[in-house]
């Protein structure tokens, strides 16, 4: 055994020494010919899309990270002085392709798609519809499966080019503010798969705001527009994109406050455990949706005289805060199912789910059935802990 | 002197001489001293000066045979006679010539045509030190020197038993280098034994002067950049290595014994995983296998990444690293090499230039590698921490050499990363480990027991089992004597239940 180890005839054979002396030859046929240094590469950090006035087709505006290089003083290494700064460039064209081919040309370095994390699109251009888009920014290589959708008021473009408060880009401020879950959340992923399964779809809104003080104009998402078939129909503000949130299980954790009987008093609870599901049901022709919900949560306000050590205050309480977030959900599906009839909360999904073939017989007008699914509601709060002090402090 | 060695001395105590001072000529070390022998009888004791220590050569031979009261009839006499433990009765000539360059003194009568050798050697040696590359925090900390026979007995010491077999031979046409092969009969392969000797009888070199020449010339693959054959100053290693069924060669001259069959994992493994707490033990050595991967990977996944796949560094990470780079003249791939290169350069500096420059060269090549480089818009800080990183990286594999392949492997995978991006950097791991798994040290697979897949080598691979739990010895060509300890060694109170 060992022996047939030790000499290996194969090793001095004529095919392997050819094969041997055509192995770098090899390396010859690929090169580098797709190697690209990173100080050739203009990062995209977000992409705005909007309509162009001048024709039929696109403009597309991305912002772009200006590299500065770090100051040459031994000691201070990186970091010193601005950190980051951002350009937004635009260019139209008549689809993606074409547009961001013209934006290529404007810039001398590669634009690079990679670590494009958000895209938003203008309200024009998602009123005249974004379907057409969608099939870019999946079929592309570039952008990322993780990239954030919104919608901005107003142009795009003009959003993009806000600057940052905390963070290093407008781009970045949003995105972190997606992951605090305040409002949505949507990614590139979640859109393409939904515009292909669900009618409806609500994507976060950009909106701009200015500081106190020295004024700078920043943005942040709040409320959302309401796209049916690709197309946005209308928006729905701050708390009813809460409810919606509860209606789709999206919601995290948050704030409720709630009015008491009484004029002037208040009790605020932070919700954490957020749940909710959608449980379909078909009784002969009628259509429901029972939508549980449950959270619990702690007291940390209370401007009343109740005494929060009190079991009969906590119930009492519970069935209020349970009968503000039914209302929240409720406030939503009301337009949702009434006015757009666009099945943002996935009801569609939900009776595809329990029940296909009922549900394939009905989809072909689902924007009546839809309208017409009465929607009951199981809501649970739990109240697990009232704070430091029973009564209010105050009164 | 190259005549064969079956040339017997001749009888006549002149022309004997003649033939030896013909032998030794120009050779100023070379001292005949004549004596008589009580009865009258014409005697010569041959000898290299400095190699031979006089006193003793005078107190207990020249004296006693000048001073006998009876008197010596032959050779035979003298050999019956003397009170000398090392005694060696020459019938060749060559072999006495050899023994006088061996350093022993060599016994002339007239009218016998044999040589009587006494072994009075006085080399210098050192002291036994704490061996310099591989040290310990808790262990032994004596270290082999260049003297085999003080080696064999510090190994003696360690393992006191007639089954430590220590087998002789001399290797290298004018070194005539002492080789030892020792291992515990009953536990090793008996055809290992074959094996090594067969190996070491065929080497034919003009001089061993380092275990490193017999390494070269008993390897399986001798292109691979692997080393296949250990190598370690300590006994302790020897000791453990021949309990688990290896052979170890002691080569005169350096302090440095080679051990077979060793495996991949083996140089993963230091000494003092032994004497530590097998927690401590198993972490170090996993922190090991992470760098060794680092000190292999992690310069070629940074070009490979940053030339093709910048999809792949986080957002945030690669805006400051295109910050970094802004300024920096060449491609990450020349980049890293030229960082490399310099590291390893100022390695080779450090360990090659005198104590008291040394300290010079680590601190300008601190200030080189370092700050300077990126000040001077050379390098980014990146490439700086991901080429320090690994320099700090392969000096965390126990054994040097084998610490020294893995640094050098980095260069091809750089230009592979450099050429095909990742890809490259499969493709290179992809051949190395087709490499390692067809790679045998003296039979056994290099990469047992990872492959072939052998579970209880496990206990003793990327952690160190605990010492009750390691009841066999590893796999390596053959089975025997597979237990190495009683079953139940797990420690533990006699008395579950309390105090008695």
């Amino acid at each position: 055994m060992m022996r047939a180890s030790v000499n290996r005839a194969g090793w001095r054979s004529g095919a392997y020494r050819s094969f041997l002396a055509a192995l770098p030859l090899v390396l010859l046929l690929t090169g580098c010919w797709d190697r690209r240094e990173v100080n050739d590469l203009a990062v995209v950090s977000a992409i705005g899309l909007d309509t162009d006035p001048n024709s039929r087709g696109i403009v597309i505006s991305a912002q772009i990270f200006v590299p500065t290089p770090p100051s040459s003083t031994i000691g201070g290494a990186q970091g010193g002085g601005q950190m980051n700064s951002n350009v937004v460039v635009a260019a139209p064209g008549m689809d993606i392709a074409d547009a961001s081919q013209k934006l290529q040309e404007k810039l001398s370095r590669q634009l690079f798609w990679g670590h494009t994390k958000i895209i938003v699109f203008g309200e024009k251009l998602a009123r005249r519809g974004i379907n057409d888009m969608i099939d870019y920014l999946g079929r592309h290589p570039g952008p990322r499966e993780r990239a954030l959708v919104f919608v901005s008021e107003g142009k795009a473009a003009e959003k993009l080019g806000l600057g940052p408060l905390i963070e290093s880009s407008s781009s970045e401020n949003l995105r972190e503010m997606a992951i605090l879950r305040t409002g949505l959340h949507v990614t590139l992923l979640k859109l393409e798969r939904e515009s292909s399964r669900k009618e409806a779809i609500a994507l976060p809104l950009v909106k701009s705001f200015e500081t106190i003080g020295k004024v700078q104009t920043s943005v942040f998402p709040q409320g959302s527009a309401i796209l049916k078939k690709g197309k946005m129909v209308g928006r729905i503000d701050d708390s009813e994109t809460r409810g919606l949130m509860w209606a789709t299980n999206a919601i995290r954790n948050g704030t409720l406050t709630i009015h008491l009987d009484k004029p002037g008093e208040m009790v605020s609870v932070s919700l954490y455990q957020c749940k909710s599901e959608l449980i379909p049901s078909i009784r002969g022709d009628e259509w429901g949706i029972r939508i549980r919900a449950s959270a619990e949560g702690n007291v940390v306000e209370n401007i009343s005289s109740l005494d929060m050590m009190d079991e009969k205050t906590i119930l009492m309480l519970e069935k209020k805060f349970e009968a503000a977030i039914r209302k929240r959900i409720q406030s939503v599906l009301n337009p949702l199912q009434k006015q757009w009839k666009a099945d943002a909360a996935g009801f569609g999904q939900a009776f595809h789910r329990k029940y296909p073939k009922p549900y394939e017989q009905a989809a072909a007008d689902w924007d009546e059935r839809y309208a017409q699914v009465r929607v009951s509601y199981d809501v649970h709060l739990l109240i697990s802990r009232s704070g430091f002090t029973d009564k209010s402090l105050s009164r | 002197m190259n005549q064969p060695g079956t040339d017997s001395l001749p009888d006549q105590l002149d022309v004997c001489i003649k033939q030896f001072s013909s032998a030794f000529d120009h050779c100023f070390d070379f001292v005949i001293r004549r004596f008589a022998l009580p009865p009258g009888k014409e005697a010569a004791l041959l000898y290299l000066e400095g190699i031979v220590d006089t006193t003793m050569l005078v107190r207990y031979v020249v004296e006693p045979l000048a001073t006998a009261s009876e008197p010596f009839h032959s050779m035979a006499d003298v050999h019956h006679r003397m009170a000398v433990p090392n005694m060696e009765r020459f019938h060749a000539f060559q072999d006495a010539a050899m023994g006088m360059s061996a350093g022993k003194a060599v016994l002339l009568l007239d009218g016998e045509s044999e040589a009587l050798a006494f072994e009075f050697c006085s080399w210098e040696k050192r002291n036994i030190e704490e061996p310099t590359s591989e040290t310990v925090v808790r262990g032994p900390r004596e270290g082999f020197v260049e003297n085999v026979a003080t080696n064999t007995s510090l190994l003696r010491r360690k393992l006191r038993h007639p089954d430590l077999k220590m087998e002789r031979m001399t290797i290298g046409r004018y070194s005539q280098t002492e080789v030892v092969i020792s291992y515990i009969q009953g536990i090793i392969e008996p055809h290992l034994v074959e094996e090594m000797q067969t190996r070491l009888q065929r080497i034919d070199v003009d001089g061993i002067l380092e275990s490193a020449y017999i390494e070269e010339l008993i390897e399986d693959n001798p292109y691979s950049p692997f080393p296949q054959v250990g190598s370690t100053e300590r006994p302790d290693t020897v000791a453990a290595a021949l309990l688990e069924g290896r052979i170890a060669v002691f080569v005169g001259g350096t302090p440095f014994v080679l051990l077979a069959p060793n495996t991949f994992a083996m140089f993963m493994q230091a000494s003092e995983d032994y004497y530590q707490r097998y927690y401590i033990a198993s972490a170090v050595r996993m922190l090991r296998y992470l760098f060794t991967l680092i000190a292999l990977l992690a310069p070629s996944i940074y070009v490979a990444v940053l030339s093709y796949h910048q999809e792949m560094i986080p957002s945030k990470l690669i805006l400051s690293m295109s910050q970094s780079r802004e300024s920096i003249p060449f491609p990450a791939f020349v980049e890293a090499l030229l960082m490399e290169i310099t590291f390893e350069a100022l390695r080779e500096a450090g360990v090659r230039l005198p104590k008291q420059v040394g300290a010079a060269v680590s601190i300008v090549g601190a200030l080189v590698i370092g700050q300077a480089a990126i000040a001077a818009g050379l390098v980014s800080a990146p490439m700086v921490m991901v080429v320090a990183i690994t320099g700090i990286a392969s000096f965390l594999i126990p054994h040097y050499p084998a610490g020294i392949s893995i640094r050098l492997l980095r260069f091809p995978i750089i230009c592979l990363a450099g050429l095909l991006g990742l890809l490259g950097v499969m493709l290179s791991i992809i051949l190395i480990i087709v490499h390692l798994t067809g790679l045998r040290s003296f039979g056994a697979p290099y990469l047992m027991p990872l492959a072939p897949f052998r579970l209880e080598g496990f206990k003793d691979l990327f952690v160190r089992a605990p010492r009750w739990l390691l009841t066999e010895r590893p796999r390596l060509t053959g089975q025997r004597n597979a237990r190495r300890q009683g079953t139940p060694q797990k420690p533990g109170p006699r008395n579950k239940g309390g105090l008695p």
